[in-house]
């Protein structure tokens, strides 16, 4: 009840309702993220700045894509 | 065939008829993919049959990404812009019904271009992918996809090879 008033909420239904959104919120923010550290990174980049090939399965996929779909 | 993807639409595509071996995948279309586009959290891209257009195929959701870095050496960071935050495009979810073996690469095709395609209005450096499980994680990697940092269940594949990939096609 406390936690409510001091956060501005006329009830405490609302104050969970937020609290909940807040939480679901901040799980999905973290799960559409990657914190690398130095040595990941700097493999990352590398791979970024210097891109392999296409792999011959996705090569054979993209041309049945293609004929497939339209 | 031919196939064709489409936004999913509640009203037209029969989601209840979807049946992959992943039952997660299942409820999610079925229960949540819609709330999230209304959220603006994922979209999800349906492949439908030109001659059933109804029936689902397969499916994948496509959402943004941000990669954090370390500090880079110094021969690295002066080839990038000071960014210590990445933008990257993310494959949530990507399942097809068991009836239609082999096109789950067709999906993986779909989201890659447009992934790519939608580079052009909003940076996006490497599609990230989450892996629900081995079998998945073999799927990505036969394709080129690479573990990204150390969480054994996230794969990335560089859009450079995206884009080398799309224009082959000439």
């Amino acid at each position: 009840m406390e936690a409510a008033g001091l956060t501005g909420h006329s009830s405490v239904s609302s104050y969970i309702v937020q609290t909940l959104q807040d939480s679901a919120s901040r799980t999905v923010q973290q799960a559409r993220r990657t914190q690398l550290d130095a040595a990941e990174s700097a493999a990352f980049v590398q791979s970024l700045l210097a891109p392999s090939a296409p792999a011959p399965a996705l090569q054979a996929a993209f041309a049945c894509y293609r004929e497939q779909v339209r | 065939m031919p196939y064709r993807f489409e936004l999913l639409d509640a009203a037209r595509h029969n989601r209840a008829g979807f049946q992959s071996a992943a039952g997660a995948l299942n409820a999610y279309l079925q229960q949540q993919a819609r709330k999230d586009a209304d959220r603006h959290l994922a979209a999800t891209f349906v492949m439908v049959d030109d001659a059933a257009p109804t029936v689902i195929v397969g499916f994948y959701t496509l959402s943004n990404y941000t990669v954090e870095l370390a500090e880079l050496p110094a021969d690295l960071a002066r080839k990038l812009p000071r960014y210590p935050r990445l933008p990257a495009t993310l494959i949530g979810r990507l399942a097809r019904d068991d009836r239609f073996p082999g096109t789950g690469a067709l999906l993986l095709v779909d989201a890659l271009a447009r992934a790519y395609v939608q580079t052009k209005v909003s940076g996006s450096l490497a599609v990230v992918a989450e892996a629900k499980d081995d079998t998945a994680l073999r799927f990505y990697g036969k394709h080129g996809f690479v573990q990204l940092g150390a969480e054994p269940n996230r794969v990335y594949l560089a859009m450079g090879t995206v884009e080398q990939l799309v224009r082959s096609a000439g």
